[in-house]
């Protein structure tokens, strides 16, 4: 087993700004500065000190009030983004992550390649991170307090060298162990300033001189005694929200923090194995009105740069009514992903072909309309309107019917009533029937139908389909043949 | 081929940016995987490519309904829609399910899309692009569509390998198109006349008659020629003065009452 601990020093500072490292930021929390940064640590401010004093020492220092909820959210969301380093995450109060890599090592090469790979990825979002890496997850927690480089623990090749593991532990602070206070001082004045001195320390004398929570900590820093952690669980919705100080003017600009979004859905999607039907937004302006959009989804599988695609696409049409202060992307509706069945024979074409053609409809749905595309269909019916249909694809019904009788390629879909001028009848010009009567007599359970079907030529040479309401004798025009 | 298909002459033909102004032999051997029959040997022979391209616009100027226009790409879709379906982009009237299947066009590979006129060229754009349909056969209800547009469909098709049938109006035919294939479609008798236009290969303006089934053109007798005896005729032959005309004779059974 091997652990790496990340802890996030500032993480409600983080949780708040991105602005961490331009200006003097401290966070609030009761009067009193909690969190600060670097920048206002040069000012001179520090914790704990009254705000009152903080800002009579940096006039410029910008203060935020504590969201313990947003942090919490924040803090999940780390956890969320962990996952692409290890399946067993669990959260360590109160700002740490625990990941258990042991077997992510043979994924990413060595402990090295990981240990790079995660610090980018993390400074890649402004955050403040410091690593620690222990056999057992109370050790890499001890050594996040202080941090610890990858670089002193592996060898050439990149792996792990346990001596230094244990080197590095035994040279921590014992201040840093998760003790009470009067323990904590109690191992101060005995001289035993490192985490060495302590395990050195016979079992027995150990406990004689401490009580039992004492011997409890220092066997599962150890490992002698296990120390589970609930594994992290993500929550059943997914939401996330981006949050634009000043505001967005503009459609274009809203691109990249959308990506961003869908790239996080995309990590929360694989973790729960789940698809997701439609994502809704909403925006909140700077004003303090917010507006909800929909985006309906129906692809098989879940594609960023497509998706993000679609979200454009929608976007372009729309003028934005002021700055957008704040974005949030919420599902809550999921399916679970099908695994296509492969066959042995198949061809991969097929699917591609599928894919492209989902994709295609889901753009012209977004743009033109849902009802936009249709199928057509032939039922087994008796009237000619009942017997060709164009359905939606979503409840597509095909029948196949063998009609013996000449049928035209174009149908009206409501019959045009035709005009008789001096007993001939007229559509555009006179007709000429050619062939007929063909009888339908039905629907005497609903509104009896009896038609007469004939085929008549039309001035300039075209085929059309006619009937004759024998009910209501009147003649209509039904179809044609192309 | 003689020539290998890595010179620059080869690929200039292989990319269409070369006319070749003199047919050579075997061109049409080597162009058979770009066309498809079209069902009607004349005009097979009648274009220089051998059939119906497979890809990109081709114009069909007609202008009134059921004079066959349909039927003249009907086979050719037949064929193409066994591999990938087939788009119609706001066609006039509803295409029919059972019509279509008696021309062995299988209308469950038949797609309808109905775009509204604002959109309709970004929507046959992408339909063209996405190399999802076969074909698509699209009516445009905008009869002054710009050279530059023409010229996108045209190349969307190509890169989306998909054949466009662009059915326009006859008012067209004086505009330049890009299309490579352009037909004036016109309505006969008892034929459909087609006139090329344009198409690439070789010289246009051929014109030729594809005829229409018989049996849709069968017309049907009025009682008065019905092959019975001859002294039963003789009793049922009407007075002259209702002969004078023949198409009333004709309609003499079905008037309207």
């Amino acid at each position: 087993m091997l652990y790496i601990c990340l802890r996030f020093p500032l993480l409600g500072l983080d949780a708040l700004t991105n602005t961490t490292n331009v200006q003097p930021c401290a966070l609030v929390d009761g009067g009193r500065v909690q969190l600060l940064n670097r920048a206002a640590k040069t000012a001179g401010v520090t914790a704990s000190m009254s705000l009152t004093t903080a800002i009579a020492l940096c006039p410029e220092l910008h203060c935020r009030q504590r969201d313990r909820a947003r942090e919490q959210h924040y803090w999940h969301q780390l956890a969320l983004w962990a996952y692409r380093f290890s399946d067993d995450v669990s959260l360590s109060p109160p700002n740490a992550l625990l990941l258990e890599v042991s077997r992510s090592l043979r994924l990413f090469g060595n402990l090295q390649r990981l240990y790079r790979t995660l610090l980018s990825a993390y400074r890649k979002r402004g955050l403040q991170l410091r690593v620690g890496i222990g056999n057992t997850p109370m050790a890499a927690e001890l050594l996040s307090r202080q941090g610890i480089r990858a670089a002193t623990l592996v060898n050439a090749r990149g792996e792990l060298q346990r001596p230094a593991l244990k080197n590095a532990l035994a040279a921590a602070p014992s201040r840093h162990l998760p003790l009470a206070a009067p323990q904590l001082s109690v191992l101060h004045n005995m001289g035993l300033r490192r985490v060495g001195d302590v395990l050195s320390l016979p079992r027995k004398e150990l406990l004689s001189a401490f009580d039992d929570t004492m011997a409890d900590t220092i066997e599962r820093l150890t490992g002698r005694r296990s120390d589970p952690r609930p594994r992290f669980q993500p929550s059943e919705h997914f939401h996330t929200e981006r949050q634009f100080d000043g505001g967005l003017q503009q459609c274009e600009q809203l691109r990249l923090p959308i990506s961003a979004m869908l790239r996080e859905l995309e990590i929360y999607l694989r973790l729960r194995q789940r698809l997701n039907r439609d994502l809704h937004w909403s925006f909140h302006f700077l004003d303090g009105h917010h507006e909800h959009w929909q985006t309906p989804v129906s692809l098989r599988h879940f594609q960023q740069p497509l998706l993000l695609e679609l979200v454009m696409l929608q976007l372009q049409h729309v003028r934005l009514p002021g700055p957008v202060e704040r974005l949030t992307l919420t599902c809550r509706d999921f399916i679970a992903l099908e695994t296509p069945a492969e066959q042995l024979f198949d061809c991969p074409e097929q699917g591609r072909q599928q894919d492209a053609m989902q994709q295609l409809f889901a753009k012209l749905q977004l743009r033109l309309g849902e009802h936009t595309i249709q199928r057509l269909a032939s039922r087994d019916a008796l009237l000619p309107e009942h017997q060709g249909i164009a359905c939606p694809s979503a409840n597509y019904q095909h029948q196949r019917v063998d009609q013996q009788a000449l049928r035209p390629s174009w149908l009206l879909t409501t019959p045009l009533e035709l005009d008789q001028q001096a007993g001939k009848l007229c559509w555009r010009g006179p007709l000429e029937i050619l062939q007929g009567p063909e009888r339908l007599d039905s629907h005497w359970w609903q509104q009896r139908q009896v038609r007469d079907y004939y085929i008549a030529q039309h001035r300039d040479h075209g085929l059309c389909w006619l009937f004759k309401d024998c009910l209501s004798q009147r003649w209509y025009l039904h179809g044609f043949f192309s | 081929m003689s020539i290998m298909p890595s010179t620059p002459l080869q690929q200039l033909i292989n990319g269409q940016q070369l006319w070749p102004a003199k047919q050579r032999k075997g061109r049409a051997g080597s162009s058979a995987n770009r066309c498809s029959a079209t069902g009607f040997p004349s005009l097979d022979k009648a274009l220089h490519q051998g059939g119906w391209p497979r890809n990109g616009s081709c114009e069909l100027l007609c202008t009134t309904a059921g004079i066959g226009e349909l039927s003249l790409v009907l086979p050719a879709l037949g064929q193409l829609a066994k591999q990938r379906p087939i788009a119609w982009l706001n066609p006039p009237w509803l295409p029919f399910a059972p019509g279509l299947q008696q021309q062995q066009l299988d209308a469950t590979s038949q797609w309808l899309i109905r775009a509204p006129k604002t959109q309709q060229l970004w929507a046959a754009e992408e339909t063209l692009r996405s190399g999802v349909f076969a074909a698509l056969l699209s009516w445009s209800s905008d009869p002054q569509l710009q050279n530059r547009q023409l010229r996108r469909l045209h190349i969307a098709a190509r890169e989306g390998d998909c054949w466009h049938i662009h059915f326009r109006s006859p008012i067209c035919r004086q505009q330049a198109s890009p299309a490579p294939l352009r037909l004036l479609l016109s309505g006969k008798a008892d034929s459909l006349q087609l006139e090329i236009l344009k198409q690439s290969g070789g010289h246009a303006g051929q014109r030729l008659n594809i005829e229409r089934p018989k049996d849709l053109l069968w017309r049907q007798q009025p009682a008065s020629q019905w092959p019975v005896q001859t002294a039963a005729r003789q009793r049922l032959i009407l007075p002259p003065t209702r002969l004078h005309s023949r198409a009333a004779a004709v309609h003499a059974p079905l008037r309207p009452q």
